[in-house]
């Protein structure tokens, strides 16, 4: 949002009301971050007084928090981003209500520019409780209709189980093809609910991290032992590239498995035959980051954003022949953030990509 | 041919099956029994818990969420580590609530079984090794 200064009092007038008549909290600041206009629905959300926030320095003024409770630092605090960067930022956040209640919030803040130069912030936000508690009871629904799907898709494996193991009578080889068929149908519908409980479970924040500390070259190497049909079926190789010391990380070793394993699930379904998948673990001063590098398909630049979206598929030329959720990297994301990592994407259309999964030590 | 049944001094080996759902504790019953067990089942914890205390078995396939008397509740009102530390108990549920499978644990379960992924022969696979342990 670029706003033009000028002398003109009739213009600042009418500024003024139109700041003041955003329908949504809204609150500006000079160059310093001292608070110099707010609106009356951003009082009304916070449960202050004017007199108690204007010329306050706004990190002060206004408390803000993340999802877990912790404080947000002033230097990560969007105002100040947007200082730094000179972009426009949304995201969700938390702030301290003059009563002490906290309070969901989504905000978008943009500079105000004099030429390149950003003399003020102007911040809008709103109360999204609401919204909270819709996705929350949306989790909760996925969570409980994947339940009730899971049990008689339960019994048809018990039965159709029964059948191929010869319970009931013997089978004709025409048989046992088509029920075969029908329990592999019946393991891909039970795999599927399966990943939207987990991703359930991850949403509504009922995960509970097991953190011990573990060799992060062992955890890669059980991953990797998961993959061996996908890769023997593709005819890939799996090269690992290790270091000889062991990279020990206080982490839950089942949860970052899985994220690995769906890193390495992807690299090798989105890679053509006959090719080469590569899993290393690095270890630097403060990180350690576990890299899966591959030689297929490549994504887009334009695609990155959509990479880690729920239910998100990118299209590409072996997507069709793959399947899939679209679940996974959206888990594996989900997984990591818990630990305080990142994934860091890069990728060259139709020569590759690699993830790596970054660890704070 | 089906003797896993018949272990430990002779004696049949006894398996008392806790499910609500009714087609999964008659193929759990059918599976079971042709390995030579013997097996009783009950389809709600307060059942489960009479049949076990009128005759105690050497393993419970317990689920976790069944009517009159869950899982977690029946396990607290048996007691088996003090009571009966020689019964296996495998939770067999399809609810992965890793707070629910970590008390039941607590409680004295051997082992967590996701019934999901468990096929008849996996379920045989499953019981004979936590016999054995």
């Amino acid at each position: 949002m670029d706003i033009e200064v000028t002398a003109g009092q009739d213009l600042a007038a009418e500024a003024d009301v139109l700041f003041m008549s955003i329908g949504e909290g809204a609150f500006a600041t000079d160059s310093q971050g001292h608070i110099s206009r707010i609106n009356k629905v951003a009082l009304d959300i916070l449960g202050f007084e004017e007199t108690d926030l204007l010329g306050k320095w706004f990190p002060e003024a206004i408390q803000a928090e993340d999802e877990t409770g912790s404080k947000i630092s002033n230097i990560d605090r969007p105002i100040t981003e947007v200082f730094i960067t000179g972009e426009v930022i949304s995201r969700r956040a938390y702030y301290r209500r003059k009563d002490g209640s906290r309070i969901p919030v989504f905000l978008t803040v943009a500079p105000v520019m004099v030429g390149t130069k950003p003399v003020g912030a102007i911040e809008v936000f709103r109360d999204i409780t609401a919204e909270i508690a819709l996705e929350k009871a949306k989790d909760e629904f996925v969570a409980i209709a994947s339940h009730q799907l899971r049990t008689p898709a339960t019994a048809v494996k018990q039965y159709v189980g029964l059948l191929l193991d010869g319970y009931a009578e013997q089978l004709t080889d025409k048989q046992k093809v088509f029920l075969e068929r029908a329990y592999e149908s019946n393991e891909r519908q039970l795999h599927i609910v399966q990943e939207i409980l987990k991703i359930s479970q991850l949403d509504l924040q009922t995960v509970v991290l097991k953190l011990d500390l573990h060799d992060v070259r062992d955890i890669a190497k059980e991953a990797a032992d998961s993959l061996q049909s996908n890769l023997k079926k593709r005819n890939q190789k799996l090269i690992f590239e290790l270091p000889r010391q062991p990279v020990f990380a206080n982490v839950d070793a089942d949860q970052i498995r899985v994220a690995i394993e769906n890193l390495l699930e992807n690299a090798s379904n989105y890679t053509w035959k006959d090719k080469t998948i590569t899993l290393g673990v690095v270890q630097t001063k403060d990180k350690i980051k576990i890299i899966v590098k591959d030689q297929g398909v490549g994504i887009d630049k334009a695609d990155f954003r959509h990479l880690f979206q729920k239910f998100s598929r990118v299209p590409n030329a072996l997507s069709v022949e793959t399947g899939g959720t679209g679940l996974g990297l959206y888990w594996a994301s989900k997984i990591v953030e818990l630990h305080s990592g990142t994934i860091e994407v890069k990728s060259d259309p139709g020569k590759g990509s690699r993830f790596s999964i970054v660890l704070p030590r | 041919m089906y003797t896993a049944g018949l272990v430990r001094m002779g004696a049949m080996t006894k398996i008392l099956i806790a499910e609500d759902e009714k087609m999964l504790n008659e193929a759990y019953m059918l599976i079971l029994k042709k390995q030579g067990y013997k097996v009783v089942s009950a389809f709600d914890g307060e059942e489960a818990y009479k049949l076990f205390k009128d005759d105690p078995a050497d393993l419970i396939l317990l689920d976790l969420r069944m009517p009159k008397l869950d899982g977690v509740s029946f396990l607290k009102k048996l007691r088996p580590q003090k009571n009966y530390p020689d019964t296996k108990i495998i939770i067999f549920s399809n609810y992965d609530d890793q707070k629910e499978v970590q008390e039941a644990i607590d409680l004295g379960a051997d082992r967590y079984i996701l019934k999901a992924w468990s096929s008849p022969s996996e379920l045989i696979k499953i019981v004979e090794e936590t016999l054995r342990s």
